[in-house]
């Protein structure tokens, strides 16, 4: 397997700037996902790496080879696409075999290597069938057959689950990571679903608008968000950004005035803050806010509405006219009821970022646990709620 | 991996503990001559594209060129010792106070004009008509197809039997609902209207089926939105059905008024340009001063002439296309 | 539901009955014709149905050679002709459809070579008589056949571009992935696929070429004279063998409504230059 670099790389389309400058590194056998919203640019990103795309600045490096000028075709890279593209004419078997028969294969090794694939992939009774005879999940697999058979130095996956339902979806996911892992390829992976990026990925490129945001180990990203951005984008229910104002309080310490919540910061927090005081964002996740009845806890607010997912309710608070979401276990939202409710966030969970720039400031060590662990920060995708449970079991 | 396994690539490969496809890989060995496709992409496609554009080439511009060069000399091929004679543009000075020419010209257009209104009014409504879902459609679809799959020399003939004075079925209707029997063909009044009417025959249920089409591609949620505002057949058709068929229209448009200039067939077996130049059209002109009285020279000034109008009335007519598309966002 | 008058029901019915009289009655007259016996072909009123029906004039028209002869050329020139300009378009018409031409330059090319479907045959048709004399093509099926590849090669692009520009991009880049050149790549990906365009096509060249009629009687005599140019000649030198030339004429529709009646989903298609799709 391969090492991929990207040095430099730009693109642009007429006057639109699809990439602003961009280097990435990808190391041997590792899995990197390459994530954003529609428009950021990340498949653009992968279509740049699989020769698909030309770039107008910029190079492309495959195990130290510059392959910047060389046509997909020279590349050796494997690409499983949105759509699967299998060839509709031709047989699960031919689909599969087809790039290792272009390459003249000796058609042994051909039907070994397929018949390898497909035995892993779970595909050896499908062999003679014609893509349209495929569910959409038959069709991922043999899409993923086609590009191991090959054996590319890299496998890049656009968006590969978007076409399946929830629930195989989820199932896939796992599957995909053990496949990945046995094979042991260097895989690009897009998506724009964050729980993907964070459960597959050993590296995550948080891409938006044409710019890397944020790159690094999903939970060093998860933990430590570079911005608001990918604060938001990364952990569902996304991470609530409400704005405050922190000022000196009398020694070394700061003072956060954020609605109700009032709290200490230690004072190396956030170096240099003029005696006035700064305007900030705050971030909270909402897994780390307790909320308690009226009187419990530190702070007041009002619990406006309550969404019961089944393992986790989701609290929505006002804290004197901003909006936060606590995620509580499940049936606290019944036990609190509407009207007046108390809620506490550590110090250590809380983020901070610059009021104009969305940039991440000041220093922050590593958030401790929440004060329930009901689940994993990064784990489950509570906005749906029926996959949920499925994960769960 | 399929291409050259470089010792350092094998080794990765059979790196795996787990079975499966790294230990295969160790088995596929051997190494090959890299893989590398011998032409780049672009080269084939020029490749692809060269065979065509040269035979369209040949077979239009080189044609064109020596009609262009033929209509300034005075060349007749049917003589055996022949040569094209320079004549210093002389062609064009006749053409220009040919009498024969000027009529003909004055006889295409209103042969395309009155064929291409009737040709779309009648199409408009036939494709109304083929639309709905209703039991017997399918025959009329059926009979349709029918008159346009005729090759034009066949549907002349035909129609000369119908248009017969004596013996024909037109005037036995006529006859029949107690009108006058008409002269057709053979009345210098009523023969370009005649050879309108079997045009229009045959080119009817093209166009109907084209507009057909062209409503059925419009989104059913209009037509919905239109019912839901109480708007009558009448207003659904003038406020939405016919502003989404502007593009479709525009490409009738541009295909009948194009074929209709070119038309010759029809008229060749079934006045042969009579009576008298009755129905003799530019481009029959064109072949009987060539084919038959063997001026090349001046039917070639007069191919050139032809070919310069058409050209720019299909320029405008393609303009027109294009701004019908992007008004309604159609697809090309 | 609405319920629908018994009135409204019958006049619909006129409006069909009517539609058909006038669409296929001319047909009708040409097929009676072509069967009833000749001295039955002009009466006064004319005889819309006969029991005295026969196939004479059929037998009459296959036993001749020169008919024959017209028949076989015809047949030889429209698959000759459909056969080259379906390889030529194809190839073009992908090598279009895949090439990453500016907007500007990839228009002007569809423009010309639509332009180039509009010239009237005419004003090409001397020039080629001329032409054919001097490359000894004159008079031949495979100059007759050049002559129609250049008549249906513009719209055999255009169509057969609709048809290519369907094949999803996703799968031209997989094969790219693959490692298939573009010569691979029609062949063997996109070829394959757009096959029913290709018959589609192939039928509408076929047709055009079977009832050409112009180019056919500038550049052929008698050699590689056509059914076309046959039956058209029967007006000046068999105008009284009604059934004869009506027998012809049924002859030459026939095989062109069968092919008509099996593509008949994509007529549009190829009647708008593949701009409308139904």
């Amino acid at each position: 397997m391969a090492t991929v670099e990207l040095r430099g790389v730009r693109k642009v389309f007429g006057r639109v700037e699809a990439l602003a400058t961009v280097d990435v590194r990808v190391e041997d056998r590792s899995f990197t996902c390459l994530v954003g919203p529609s428009g950021s640019g990340k498949s653009t990103l992968l279509n740049i790496v699989a020769g698909l795309e030309s770039l107008s600045e910029g190079q492309v490096f495959l195990d130290g080879t510059d392959i910047t000028r060389q046509a997909p075709a020279e590349r050796d890279i494997a690409m499983v696409f949105q759509s699967y593209a299998l060839y509709p004419h031709m047989s699960v078997f031919d689909n599969m075999a087809f790039g290792l028969k272009v390459r003249k294969t000796p058609s042994d090794v051909v039907r070994q290597r397929v018949e390898e694939a497909a035995s892993l992939l779970q595909l050896s009774d499908l062999l003679d069938r014609k893509p349209r005879q495929l569910s959409g999940g038959q069709r991922q697999r043999v899409a993923l057959g086609r590009a191991i058979t090959r054996h590319p130095k890299v496998f890049l996956l656009d968006e590969p689950l978007s076409n399946l339902d929830a629930q195989l979806r989820f199932q896939t996911r796992v599957e995909l990571k053990l496949l990945f892992e046995r094979i042991g390829g260097t895989v690009i992976y897009v998506t724009h679903d964050q729980s993907e990026a964070m459960t597959l990925a050993d590296q995550v490129v948080v891409l938006d608008k044409g710019r890397i945001q944020q790159m690094g180990a999903p939970m060093t990203i998860y933990e430590q968000p570079s911005n608001v951005f990918v604060a938001r984008f990364l952990g569902s229910p996304a991470m609530n950004v409400i704005s405050g104002r922190v000022a000196r309080s009398d020694g070394d310490g700061l003072r956060l005035v954020a609605g109700a919540l009032t709290t200490d910061l230690p004072g190396e927090r956030l170096p240099d803050v003029p005696a006035g005081g700064v305007d900030v964002l705050v971030g909270i996740r909402p897994e780390l806010i307790s909320v308690a009845p009226a009187g419990h806890l530190t702070w007041n607010a009002r619990l406006r509405l309550v969404e019961s997912l089944g393992a986790q309710d989701l609290l929505y608070l006002d804290d004197e006219g901003q909006s936060l979401v606590a995620a509580g276990p499940s049936g606290l939202g019944a036990a609190l009821g509407r009207g007046d409710v108390s809620f506490d966030v550590r110090p250590e969970a809380i983020h901070l970022f610059h009021p104009e720039s969305g940039d991440a400031i000041g220093v922050r060590h590593r958030t401790s646990a929440a004060p329930w662990t009901i689940a994993r920060p990064m784990e489950p995708d509570p906005s749906s709620g029926t996959t949920d449970q499925e994960e769960r079991s | 991996m399929t291409g050259s396994p470089s010792p350092a690539s094998e080794s990765d490969l059979s790196g795996g503990e787990s079975g499966g496809i790294p230990a295969l890989a160790a088995r596929v060995g051997g190494p090959t001559p890299p893989w590398r496709p011998r032409l780049s992409d672009r080269t084939i496609a020029v490749l692809m594209l060269v065979p065509a554009i040269a035979l369209l080439l040949v077979t239009t511009v080189y044609p064109i060129a020596n009609a262009i060069i033929l209509s300034f000399h005075q060349y007749n091929p049917s003589l055996p010792l022949a040569k094209p004679v320079f004549n210093n543009g002389e062609n064009y000075v006749r053409l220009l106070s040919d009498p024969a020419f000027l009529n003909t010209i004055r006889i295409t257009v209103i042969f395309v004009v009155v064929a291409v209104i009737l040709e779309l009014l009648l199409g408009l409504g036939l494709g109304l008509l083929i639309t709905a879902q209703r039991r017997g459609i399918g025959i009329v679809r059926v009979a349709m197809l029918l008159p346009f799959m005729m090759a034009p020399v066949a549907a002349g003939v035909l129609w000369r039997t119908l248009f017969n004075v004596q013996w024909g079925p037109l005037n036995d209707i006529l006859r029949t609902l107690g009108l006058p029997e008409q002269q057709f063909l053979a009345s210098p009044d009523q023969a370009l209207a005649s050879v309108i009417m079997v045009e229009v025959w045959q080119q009817v249920p093209p166009v109907a089926f084209i507009v057909a089409a062209g409503i059925l591609s419009i989104s059913p949620d209009l037509f919905k939105a239109s019912a839901v505002d109480g708007a009558s057949f009448w207003q659904t058709f003038r406020h939405v059905t016919l502003p989404m068929l502007r593009p479709i229209i525009a490409i009738i448009l541009l295909l009948r008024v194009m074929d209709a200039f070119k038309v010759y067939d029809i008229i060749q077996t079934l006045t042969e340009g009579g009576p008298a130049t009755q129905t003799e059209n530019v481009s029959y002109l064109i072949w009987k001063t060539g084919m038959r009285f063997f001026q090349t020279g001046y039917a070639s000034a007069m191919s050139v002439v032809f070919l310069v109008i058409v050209f720019l009335i299909s320029l405008v007519f393609i303009r027109a296309l294009d701004r019908a598309q992007s008004a309604t966002g159609a697809e090309r | 539901m609405r319920v629908v008058s018994f009135g409204r029901t019958m006049l619909r019915a006129l409006v069909y009955a009517s539609i058909v009289a006038v669409m296929a009655f001319p047909i009708y007259w040409l097929v009676l014709t072509s069967l009833k016996p000749q001295r039955l072909t002009q009466t006064r009123p004319p005889t819309y149905w006969t029991d005295q029906l026969s196939l004479g004039a059929y037998e009459r028209l296959l036993a001749d050679p020169d008919i024959q002869h017209f028949f076989i050329n015809s047949l030889a020139v429209a698959i000759l002709a459909t056969i080259t300009t379906v390889s030529l378009g194809s190839l073009a018409a992908y090598s279009i459809s895949r090439t990453h031409l500016s907007y500007r330059v990839r228009r002007g090319l569809l423009v010309w070579i639509l332009l180039t479907r509009i010239f009237p045959p005419i004003v090409i048709a001397i020039p080629f008589f001329t032409i054919m004399r001097s490359a000894g093509l004159a008079d031949t099926v495979l100059g007759l056949a050049i002559a129609h590849v250049s008549v249906t090669l513009p719209f055999v692009i255009w169509l057969l571009l609709g048809f290519f520009q369907e094949v999803p991009n996703e799968l031209e880049r997989a094969a790219m992935l693959d490692g298939c050149s573009m010569w691979r790549r029609f062949w063997q990906v996109n070829l394959p696929l757009v096959m029913p365009g290709i018959a589609v096509t192939s039928i509408f060249a076929f047709i055009i070429s079977w009832n050409e009629y112009l180019f056919a009687a500038v550049l052929t005599s008698f050699n590689a004279q056509t059914l076309p140019v046959a039956i058209a000649s029967f007006i000046g030198e068999r105008r009284l063998e009604w059934t004869t030339m009506a027998a012809l004429g049924t002859l030459m529709l026939m095989p062109v409504m069968v092919v008509a009646l099996l593509v008949q989903r994509y007529i549009v298609r190829g009647l708008t230059f593949g701009a409308v799709k139904e």
